[in-house]
């Protein structure tokens, strides 16, 4: 298992190492240079943004530029906010707790509810009941994040006021609270943007579970647990879903990448102050070099979640242990 | 003697993207205590649907067992059981072993586990109880250190060793009947001839009925008492083994005879029925069979009843009524 | 059959709405009609869907947003699907270091969420307008299509016919055109049809960070941004449009699971 694991950080090395580079590709390839949005700022001085171009290191020829950003990245420099007088990396060290959090949380919702409501429809293939869940789960992965969170917002924060409606705490009552109490004002302002991020997910997941349950029933084994006389639900509950839950597992590291976009949204819809929604003012203002190290920063923990997700895989599914 | 199973007019059909396939068409045998009865017949004669459909294990809603069809098991008939009396019925006195050892066992639960949850699911046993259970049959079935196998994984076996677990699986409750499904075709030749000893050392042993499915007559005729040959869905002929052997009535079991490779022989192709099997949503009229005979006449064009061709066979051809026409 | 049919139905109907939107609008979508007067008006018979924060006439801005929104979503979708399965077909074709290369880049594609790579794009774009969001929509959309071409053309390769193919001298592009490119169809249709759905949603999401369709045109995602802050006194704007952009992506699934289902009959 450690080897399998340094292998798979191997290799998520060479992605992020790839992902750094097409950043830099992507900087040089735009047209103009970072600054020149800042440039055309009728306020902003031209010799101010010479002297920026300087600094960054802009006016070198490109391959140079190429090898100093590698080893910026490599220290674990993202660089200096363009609008925050502080270095990307403080900016991002801030808010990716948030980040986490409210994934790690979105994600427990997304597949608790989809994998519930997809083995439920597998167990039950072309019943009425897998029939309405069909359509639910489609409209929930097309709903837009944004609009379902808007609309969320409004109805349980702003017209029955059972949840607050931004921001991770509240700033009035947090400080006086006791150490339970603060936990409890964290979780209630989860609650929303969780319950936004992870429905919207669900959908996919649910359809994903549907789908690998109907297999699962499928298989030969289930034939062998109802010889045995097994109830149906030991049938269904232990051998096909056990068996059905393996790909939705490994799909969890999938899932990685559309939840991150997903915080980008939800974050910005609850003020919540995480990685997604900083990348979102950055780009309000311009500020490249926050919205090129989010990005970064996005990609390696994608490159995490995939590991996890892998390595919660082959502990789960005992053909890829070896044989003892 | 008394008849432990009694399958009268079974027919269980499939919806099929090419028509309603009548896959089991009639059927009608009876299983007696202790007995062992082979079912033989090519791939798609009906053999695994009819006896996937006694343990009422046919896929729904595609498949079917068709209105008065019966199947009375000691004297109950298991068509008109509630999914409760069902359960209670198999794993505990109708057990069935498959084909393919590979996937017919779970490959998340340990084979401990899935022999111990048949125990539980049939007696009041605690959970230490039935691993001891499962612990006996390992060893019964012929399994070397059953105590650490207990906890491997079914990809951590060999086939045979998997087919000995499935084996254990069906025979941990005591059943009176064994269905075994093609227990040997997805293994080894050598491995083939250790889990046929094994299983008519078994049933010996535990003084159960068994109901042997095969395409290989070869293998009937090492452990069955009496054979019953399908075609189409249907019955073609029954008898002693040793009689059917000796003097086939049906051409189609001749035919099936002369193609049957021996066990003790090398892999050597053998002659086969010219043509195949007829698709079960298109069963030629008359004799199922008469489309791939030699022998086949206008009567022919009619079907057959089951004849009687002897003490205790019948045969479900014309040639029983005018022997004549069958040349030397 | 039926889902099929359903999904031909609703994308029909909505290409038709956003063809004819011109002829349909009752208002020009981008003019304020009276800012005194008509500013978050209610729905009424003059405007059925009422007024936004500018006095545009809403029923117009959807219907013109309609048009903009399939026609991001299907261009978009047209470059994706012609870059990923080029590239696809040579990296599964070249083997080797082409091979690998362009694969890593697709790993580290789908290593960075959508959303992070458009930021970036579009952080360092001056004036985006409808034909670059479209542009650049379709050149970071395309490393899934690429992995599902490369996969095919790999499957395709150990198969008896290409083999047989190749024995007979035929060079790769005939090979592509007569043997891989049948198969590969299939999937990427289905990935095609889905992702039209797919695009709009992201699109409106970027519209909604104000980096999508530059105002004052009507997409849907600037519709719901504008009512944003008026959901509690002009709930309308931002519903109709957030409805608007749940069905068009519903109409892409079913379609999408239609095609798939038409094309591959192991799915039910």
């Amino acid at each position: 298992m450690v080897r399998y694991v340094m292998g798979r950080l191997a290799q998520g090395v060479v992605v992020v190492f790839v992902v750094v580079t097409l950043t830099f590709i992507l900087i040089h390839a735009a047209p103009g240079d970072p600054l020149t949005s800042l440039a055309n700022e009728p306020n902003v001085r031209p010799e101010v943004v010479e002297q920026m171009r300087r600094n960054l290191g802009l006016d070198r020829p490109l391959h140079v530029q190429y090898v100093r950003y590698l080893g910026r990245m490599l220290r674990g420099d993202l660089g200096v906010s363009l609008t925050q007088h502080r270095s990307v990396a403080a900016a991002i060290r801030d808010a990716i707790p948030n980040t986490i959090l409210l994934a790690l949380a979105a994600l427990l919702i997304d597949f608790g509810i989809g994998v519930s409501a997809g083995a439920f429809q597998g167990a039950h293939p072309r019943s009425r009941r897998d029939r309405t869940l069909t359509a639910v789960t489609i409209t929930l992965y097309s709903i837009p994040v944004f609009w379902l969170g808007m609309v969320l917002l409004f109805l349980f924060g702003e017209q029955l006021y059972w949840f607050p409606v931004a921001g991770v705490t509240d700033p009035v009552t947090y400080p006086f609270r006791s150490g339970l109490g603060k936990v409890a004002d964290r979780l209630h302002h989860l609650v929303l943007p969780a319950l936004t991020l992870g429905l919207a997910g669900a959908g996919y997941t649910a359809r994903q579970q549907r789908a690998a349950m109907i297999e699962a029933i499928g298989q030969d084994f289930v034939r062998t647990a109802r010889a045995k006389g097994l109830r149906e639900r030991l049938v269904v509950g232990r051998h096909a879903l056990r068996n059905a839950l393996l790909p939705t597992i490994a799909l969890a590291g999938l899932a990685f990448p559309a939840l991150l976009s997903g915080t980008v949204l939800v974050e910005t819809v609850f003020s919540w102050p995480g990685l997604g929604r900083l990348a979102a003012d950055a780009i309000g203002r311009r500020d490249y070099p926050i919205v090129t190290g989010a990005a970064l920063v996005a990609a390696v923990l994608v490159v995490l979640g995939n590991l996890a997700a892998d390595v919660a895989t082959r502990i789960a599914d005992p053909r890829t242990k070896p044989a003892s | 003697m008394t008849m432990l199973l009694a399958v009268r007019d079974l027919t269980t059909t499939f919806e099929t993207a090419d028509g309603v396939a009548r896959a089991v068409d009639g059927v009608s045998f009876d299983l007696a205590e202790g007995e062992t009865l082979a079912l033989v017949g090519e791939s798609g004669s009906g053999k695994t649907v009819t006896a996937l459909s006694i343990l009422r294990l046919i896929p729904e809603p595609a498949g079917r067992i068709a209105p008065g069809s019966r199947i009375e098991f000691a004297g109950r008939d298991l068509l008109s059981l509630s999914p409760r009396e069902l359960r209670e019925v198999r794993g505990a006195e109708i057990a069935m072993i498959f084909q393919e050892p590979m996937t017919s066992l779970n490959p998340v639960l340990t084979v401990g586990t899935q022999i111990a949850e048949t125990v539980l699911a049939h007696e009041a046993a605690s959970k230490r109880e039935a691993r001891e259970r499962a612990l006996d049959m390992l060893r019964l079935v012929g399994i070397a250190d059953a105590e650490s196998r207990l906890k491997s994984y079914p990809h951590e076996l060999s086939g045979g060793m998997r087919q000995r677990v499935m084996i254990a699986i069906a025979l941990v409750c005591r059943p009176r009947i064994l269905i075994a499904d093609e227990p040997t075709t997805a293994l080894d030749v050598t491995i083939q001839a250790q889990i046929l000893d094994l299983l008519t050392d078994l049933k010996r042993r535990l003084g159960m009925a068994m109901i042997l499915i095969t395409h290989n007559l070869g293998i009937a005729a090492g452990i069955a008492d009496r054979v019953a040959v399908m075609y189409g869905g249907r019955i073609v002929e029954v008898a002693p083994t040793v009689d059917l052997y000796r003097e086939p009535a049906h051409p189609y079991t001749d035919g099936l005879l002369r193609a049957a490779p021996r066990l003790d022989g090398p892999d050597r192709p053998t002659p086969s029925i010219p043509g195949s099997v007829p698709p079960a949503t298109d069963w030629p009229s008359g004799c199922r069979f008469h489309p791939r005979c030699q022998y086949a006449w206008e009567r022919c064009q009619s079907e057959p009843p089951l004849l009687e061709a002897g003490p205790a066979r019948t045969a479900r051809c014309w040639l029983v009524d005018e022997p004549a026409r069958r040349k030397p | 059959m039926s889902r099929l049919r359903l999904g031909i139905t609703l994308v029909s109907l909505l290409a038709i709405v956003a063809i004819i939107a011109p002829l349909i609008a009752p208002y020009d979508p981008t003019v304020q009609l009276d800012l005194a007067t008509l500013r978050n008006a209610a729905p009424s018979f003059a405007h059925p869907l009422g007024t936004d924060l500018y006095s545009r006439d809403l029923l117009s801005r959807l219907l013109y947003g309609a048009r903009i929104s399939l026609l991001i979503g299907l261009l978009a979708v047209a470059i994706s699907v012609s870059v990923g399965t080029s590239v696809g077909l040579v990296a599964g074709f070249s083997g080797g270091v082409i091979d690998i290369v362009l694969m890593r880049i697709v790993d580290a594609g789908l290593a960075i969420p959508k959303i992070f790579i458009l930021l970036v794009v579009l952080a360092l774009w001056e004036d985006v307008t409808v034909a670059v969001l479209i542009g650049i929509l379709g050149f970071t959309g395309w490393f899934g299509v690429s992995r599902i071409a490369r996969a095919e053309v790999l499957s395709a390769r150990e198969r008896e016919y290409v083999a047989a193919a190749r024995a007979l001298g035929a060079g790769p592009i005939r090979l592509i055109a007569r043997h891989i490119l049948p198969n590969i169809a299939a999937p990427i249709i289905v990935a095609a049809t889905l992702g039209v759905g797919q695009v709009i949603l992201v699109e409106a999401g970027l519209s909604y960070l104000g980096v999508g369709v530059p105002p004052p045109q009507p997409s849907w995602g600037n519709i719901i941004r504008d009512g944003q802050d008026l959901i509690r006194t002009a709930p309308w704007i931002s519903t109709t449009a957030g409805l608007a952009i749940v069905l068009t992506v519903v109409a892409f699934s079913i379609l999408g699971d239609g095609v798939r289902e038409l094309l591959d009959p192991r799915e039910r």
